[in-house]
């Protein structure tokens, strides 16, 4: 129970959204600094104005058909084996976005998306292992109520 | 530059040069004009070369074809003002020759290459420099890969250490190929299990003999105490269950308490704060203290660090407790019903586990497997007090009351300690006489206990809660200021050096 989280099909939406807001946001910065850079003096401003108006909410959408994707596979993975693997859920993803590019490209992006995914989870659980050493229960200090009651 | 344009221009016009003459004139340097050697690609090739007027090739060529040129009916054409016309009707009703588009396919094939002839170079030579250098790293990347992997292997089935040979006696050191790769096997397992197990040996501290509680019940968080609900309005929230507070006050003065849930330590965390801010719940346990095993999280109670002959566990998921089901209860999961009865009417049998002082609770809880707990408690216990009442009757009308108590004593002489009767509580054989059992007399006892404790907490609760608080946030605020007179040390090292060694050696003359 990930109270940060929504539950399933909800959830898809919600990724989607935050996936387009990553894009966006992260796009201004990226094609804004372009787009100063590209532009003649005078007109950067202008340039790295334009260069966002017209890059960022595309790159936000790319992120966005990502994420959602992505979450509806999880969503999907999660329903049929009742756990959570996300790797599964990228393969698929990975897959259904280069599936325009023909049988190899479907395949080398699911693979490698799927690799990417796997290494991110495996990070997470190292992380976890890491900071588990924190949760070590020490000495007794019993609650001070028991104490003085039943002592 | 008019030889390499020629193939390419038949696409264009190939609809309209069917009445053209045959041009004679073509170069026999290029191998697709050479009259029988590609048949069909003749047909649309060779007659379309010609006609374009951007590529008048020589001039006599010019001459030839000035006469021939037709002159187009302009009337047939379209409207393009109105936008491109569809050509679909056209093509769907097969007016396209289909040899002619064979004939281009062909051509296309055959004169990529920036429409050069195939044959004319090797095929490597039309390979990019670009993907050349991309062909020769990703062999290299390759092979570094290969070589690492083997590389890796082969030292991961290197001979044990003398420490390493004691822990794993079942694979020798040799030089074998079979041996070598069973201690690579044997040394990744182990890497694989360390993330597997949980993250300590022993997962509760040794039993404190001070804390008389011989029992240890473990109870799970989600659908048990508490369960969460989520609506598109309100979001996640989370209902304590009916009851769960009395529960949890009421046992806690027989059992040791753990909180043993899968949530993650961050998620469950601020849940059991909440949920018990006097922490009556004496050791939470999260994701961290369970086992992976084949793909299914297990709360192994044997990292417990405690007899399991007086460990319970109740859960609500049999597949989380599958290392040790003789020592779990399993309880439907709750729903959000708030007319839940179902966890208070546990207590009492937990209650008269613990006055009896089963030496075994997994005995106890195999007796009543299949059944449901608190029904079948209720029936065993109503026929053991007929029992009772019909013996205490037989002993009075014979006038040996004290005898018998004598016999039932002696039959569970554990219980000696329960007999000694504490102020305020009556005599246990006036208790006896008056047909009361011995789980009555521990109920009334541990009833007047649990008062006391709810009386206490509101009388105190709120200014423990504060002193927790505060004494939380100062040693935040002592973890803060360390933490930066850490990182200010990047900049004057020199001073906490100085600092550091005066403190040293002051303690080192005190």
């Amino acid at each position: 129970m990930d109270h940060g989280r929504d539950p399933c099909p909800w959830v898809i939406l919600n990724d989607f959204g935050g996936a387009f807001a990553m894009g966006a946001v992260g796009g201004t910065i990226w094609h804004g600094v372009k787009g100063f850079r590209n532009s003649p003096y005078g007109e950067r401003r202008l340039g790295a104005i334009t260069a966002i108006k017209m890059r960022a909410p595309v790159l936000g959408g790319n992120f966005g058909v990502w994420g959602g994707m992505f979450s509806t596979f999880d969503c999907a993975v999660k329903g049929l084996r009742k756990k959570e693997d996300a790797y599964i859920a990228g393969f698929f993803t990975g897959g259904a976005l280069a599936i325009r590019g023909g049988y190899k490209a479907a395949r080398n992006g699911a693979i490698s998306c799927a690799i990417l995914l796997a290494v991110i989870e495996g990070v997470g659980i190292g992380f976890q292992k890491m900071f588990a050493g924190a949760t070590k229960l020490e000495a007794p200090q019993p609650p001070p109520s028991n104490e003085k009651i039943l002592a | 530059m008019a030889k390499e344009n020629k193939p390419q221009q038949p696409r264009f016009n190939k609809s309209q040069n069917s009445g053209l003459q045959r041009p004679t004139n073509v170069p026999p340097s290029n191998p697709n004009a050479t009259p029988g050697s590609k048949p069909s690609s003749q047909q649309a090739a060779q007659p379309a070369a010609q006609p374009s007027p951007q590529t008048p090739p020589t001039p006599q060529q010019e001459e030839q074809q000035q006469p021939e040129e037709p002159i187009p009916d302009l009337s047939k054409l379209p409207d393009l003002t109105q936008g491109i016309p569809s050509t679909l009707e056209y093509e769907t009703a097969g007016a396209t020759n289909r040899s002619a588009l064979t004939a281009v396919d062909e051509e296309a094939a055959t004169s990529s290459g920036g429409g050069r002839a195939k044959g004319e170079l090797p095929a490597s030579a039309y390979i990019s420099s670009s993907e050349r250098r991309r062909q020769k790293l990703a062999m290299w990347a390759l092979a570094f890969t290969g070589v690492l992997s083997v590389g890796g292997i082969v030292y991961l089935g290197r001979d044990w250490d003398e420490e390493e040979l004691k822990k794993k006696p079942e694979v020798p050191n040799g030089w074998s190929l079979s041996l070598w790769w069973k201690r690579a096997m044997a040394r990744l397992g182990d890497t694989v299990t360390y993330y597997q197990e949980p993250a300590f040996e022993k997962l509760l501290p040794d039993p404190d003999p001070s804390f008389e509680r011989p029992y240890t019940l473990c109870l799970s968080l989600e659908d048990l105490l508490v369960h969460s609900e989520w609506t598109r309005e309100h979001g996640w929230r989370v209902a304590k269950r009916p009851g769960v507070d009395y529960f949890l006050h009421y046992l806690s003065q027989y059992y040791e308490l753990v909180l043993f849930t899968t949530v993650p330590f961050a998620i469950g965390e601020p849940l059991v704060r909440k949920l018990d801010p006097y922490r009556f719940i004496m050791w939470p346990l999260f994701r961290e203290a369970t086992k992976y095993k084949d793909g299914e999280i297990v709360k192994d109670l044997s990292y417990l660090n405690r007899d399991l002959s007086k460990v319970i566990i109740i859960d609500t998921n049999p597949e989380h407790v599958r290392a040790q089901p003789e020592n779990a209860i399993i309880l439907p999961k709750w729903t959000g019903d708030p007319k839940d009865k179902e966890l208070v009417s546990l207590v009492p049998f937990l209650e008269f586990i613990h006055t009896m002082q089963y030496n075994d609770v997994r005995k106890v809880i195999k007796s009543f497997e299949g059944t449901h707990i608190p029904t079948e408690f209720a029936r065993r216990e109503a026929l053991a007090r007929a029992e009772h009442n019909k013996r205490l009757q037989a002993k009075a009308s014979h006038g040996g009351g004290m005898s018998w108590l004598s016999s039932h004593l002696g039959l569970k002489p554990s219980n000696m300690s329960l007999m000694v009767a504490p102020e305020g509580e009556e005599n246990p054989q006036e208790a006896f006489a008056k047909g009361k059992m011995l789980q009555d007399i521990a109920r009334e006892r541990g009833l007047r206990n649990y008062l006391a404790l709810e009386e206490e907490i509101r009388k105190n609760g709120e200014k423990w809660l504060k002193e927790e608080q505060e004494a939380m946030e100062k040693a935040q605020k002592e973890a803060m200021k360390s933490m930066k007179s850490s990182f200010f040390g990047w900049f004057r090292p020199s001073e906490e050096q100085n600092a550091g060694t005066s403190t040293s050696t002051e303690t080192k003359s005190s």
